[in-house]
């Protein structure tokens, strides 16, 4: 335990502010890392909800309005369609290796999730199989890098990450793109 | 001494905000909440205002527009400052009546560079990334005392609101999105009584483009984006010099662009006279350097002799603007927008030269005019230019930024001394003259420092030869995406960071 607290000291502190897409909300809130990356705190089944604070919420189809606001809120994470993460440094593991495997490539998709048509690429060792890796990997957000997610009903919304982080339980279809 | 006023209820950030400013010299006033700040702003009258979006009460967009309503505040420069980037924010805070747009987080460097160009340039210019400046429109502008304030589209400004037929069906109450003035944000759990007259509906599925899954066209925002600048972009853009309440803006007695030699527009004009210098190749590469996660490219090949950059990139433009050529000097927008060919997976978007070489080309006005409805929806857009007839000096008048490409064979040198002369005879300000010399062969001839010395002007940047450059053409993908860590990518992005500014 004492090694792997030691371990996590080089990890980015403090805020990570993020876009939390549900099939009707956008929401804008800020997630404390205390020393866990975003996405190994979204990952990490033990909790089925993630505190944020300083959260706005935007109706998904007037993306722009702020509708309601609340100083900390709960989202729970299974609910979350994707998340969009600015830059991409922000909330994933810096190590090369997790998430993404050594020697990668990136491997460009089409994921269709809650209702989002998400073009990026997903980084892998050029032997992975990407259809089973998505399929079969045991965690529920995988990163999607230069990403652009479009509401499928109003394709002029589109929502530009360095990432974007899909959940697989909301994943509808998805497919390989041509490079 | 300026005076800004920074509206944030983070306070954290705003005492780094204040710090960052402070330390080059500005006097900083601080707020924290939206209605302490309007009356700050109606008491002190700041030099600017770097407002919040997401606060509780008034949203920074409200406190925007109460800012624009007032006469006594109108004349302010406003930067927004906020974590939600993407486009829409970016378009709501512009709608709103701001003149600069900042994501969080920001450095000191870039926070300063802004505040520095939105006071010189004053509240009736916008200032973009790379500090590529515009007129407001005016429908935005504090005029005659009375600021106009645009109606607030119900899907906000920037996006498309489908205007639904007389007789179509309501949709579910549960389909709807929540209705109201802005103003009527509430803390979540709060009830909200509906307001059916304003509530918008969502397209009928008869409404809704069909398009591939994954098409990346966002033609009805082009669309809306076109007609929105359309007529604000076409007349010089010249801010008043006093605002309502008698404040001249700072740094109104600077120069700026649109009063010197007319309005420029975020465009920057890659232009060689010799061919095999590799002009195109080094627009459609900065094409690609210019692109980041707020920039929407555009690449526009104004070669009237078969251009190349839809062949370089392994596209098949089923339009060209070769087709505009009978419609005189302002082409119909839907056709221009119709011509724009977005570049799958880089979101770069092409308007393509004719397939065949053309006898005739563009007007200087229809040049003109094409530019004014690119760059209404795309930002900054990069002109392959590979001669001096009436629609390159059309683009090279509005160019924020003009790229000579020359090459090391004296041929080139040449050729490109006799082209500065041109531009500079054709009325072309030369601060805005970039040399770039490029080395589309292995073999090296004249040195940098002869060209210099024969051109009289310093090179901008030295593009190193790439071995795989033929390779990277061959397979549609441009060094700066296919080798990005090379010499010759960075060089590029070096160049890139050097036109925006």
């Amino acid at each position: 335990m004492q090694s792997q607290v030691q371990g996590q000291a080089s990890i980015r502190k403090g805020f990570v502010a993020g876009e939390f897409l549900t099939r009707t909300y956008r929401i804008s809130g800020e997630v404390e890392l205390r020393g866990v990356p975003l996405l190994d705190q979204l990952n990490d089944l033990n909790a089925q909800f993630m505190t944020l604070e300083r959260m706005y919420v935007s109706p998904l189809l007037d993306p722009a309005v702020l509708s309601g606001s609340a100083p900390i809120g709960e989202v729970r994470k299974d609910s979350m369609g994707v998340i969009i993460l600015t830059q991409l440094k922000d909330g994933l593991p810096q190590r090369e290796g997790r998430y993404m495997g050594r020697d990668h490539v990136d491997k460009n998709m089409l994921i269709v999730v809650s209702g989002l048509e998400v073009v990026g690429s997903l980084r892998v060792h050029p032997s992975v199989n990407v259809p089973n890796f998505v399929r079969t990997t045991p965690e529920m957000f995988i990163p999607v890098f230069n990403a652009t997610a479009t509401i499928a009903t109003r394709r002029e919304i589109v929502f530009k990450g360095g990432a974007i982080l899909v959940n697989r339980n909301r994943i509808e279809v998805f497919c390989m793109v041509d490079s | 001494m300026p005076h800004i006023l920074l509206i944030d209820d983070d306070f954290n950030l705003l005492q780094m905000v204040k710090l960052m400013l402070e330390r080059v010299g500005h006097q900083v006033e601080v707020a924290k909440e939206g209605e302490k700040g309007i009356v700050l702003a109606a008491q002190n009258q700041p030099d600017l205002a770097v407002i919040d979006v997401m606060m509780p009460g008034l949203s920074g967009y409200d406190v925007v527009r109460k800012l624009r309503d007032d006469p006594l505040t109108a004349g302010i420069p406003i930067i927004i400052l906020t974590a939600r980037s993407q486009p829409m924010d970016k378009q709501m805070a512009l709608d709103a009546g701001a003149n600069a747009f900042l994501s969080k987080p920001v450095t000191a460097q870039e926070l300063i560079d802004r505040v520095d160009a939105v006071l010189k340039a004053g509240v009736g210019f916008r200032v973009h990334t790379g500090l590529l400046t515009e007129p407001v429109p005016e429908r935005v502008t504090p005029a005659d005392g009375v600021p106009s304030v645009s109606v607030p589209s119900p899907f906000g400004p920037g996006i498309v609101t489908p205007v639904p037929p007389p007789a179509a069906a309501t949709p579910p109450a549960s389909a709807l999105p929540p209705s109201g003035p802005r103003s009527t944000r509430r803390p979540i759990g709060v009830e909200e009584a509906p307001a059916p007259a304003e509530r918008t509906m969502p397209p009928s599925p008869s409404e809704a483009s069909r398009r591939p899954i994954g098409a990346t066209d966002n033609l009805p925002t082009m669309e809306a984006a076109m007609s929105r600048r359309a007529s604000a972009a076409a007349p010089p853009g010249v801010p008043p010099a006093e605002t309502p309440a008698g404040r001249k803006p700072i740094g109104a007695e600077v120069v700026r662009p649109a009063a010197a030699s007319g309005v420029r527009l975020p465009v920057v004009t890659v232009i060689s006279l010799r061919g095999g210098v590799g002009a195109t190749t080094v627009a459609i590469n900065l094409a690609f350097g210019l692109t980041g996660s707020t920039h929407r490219v555009g690449l526009l090949d104004l070669s009237p002799t078969s251009g190349h950059v839809a062949l370089y990139l392994h596209l098949t433009p089923p339009q060209h603007w070769g087709l505009l050529l009978g419609q005189g000097d302002a082409p119909d927008t839907r056709t221009i927008q119709q011509m724009l060919l977005p570049h799958t997976s880089t979101g770069i978007t092409v308007m393509a030269a004719p397939p065949m070489p053309t006898p005739e080309t563009l007007s200087q006005p229809a040049a003109q005019h094409i530019l004014r409805q690119i760059t209404a929806v795309l930002n900054p857009v990069v002109v392959d230019a590979r001669t001096l007839d009436t629609a390159v000096i059309g683009s090279l008048l509005l160019s924020t930024c003009v790229v000579v490409v020359t090459s090391d064979d004296p041929a080139s040198v040449h050729s490109t001394g006799q082209l500065l002369a041109a531009l500079q005879n054709q009325g072309i300000d030369m601060n805005r003259v970039r040399v770039v010399l490029n080395h589309p062969r292995p073999t090296f001839d004249l040195p940098a420092d002869t060209i210099q010395k024969a051109l009289k002007r310093p090179l901008a940047a030295d593009l190193p030869y790439e071995p795989k450059q033929s390779v990277a053409i061959r397979k549609g993908v441009p060094l700066v995406l296919g080798m990005p860590d090379g010499s010759f990518a960075t060089s590029i992005r070096q160049l890139a960071r050097m036109v925006l500014g």
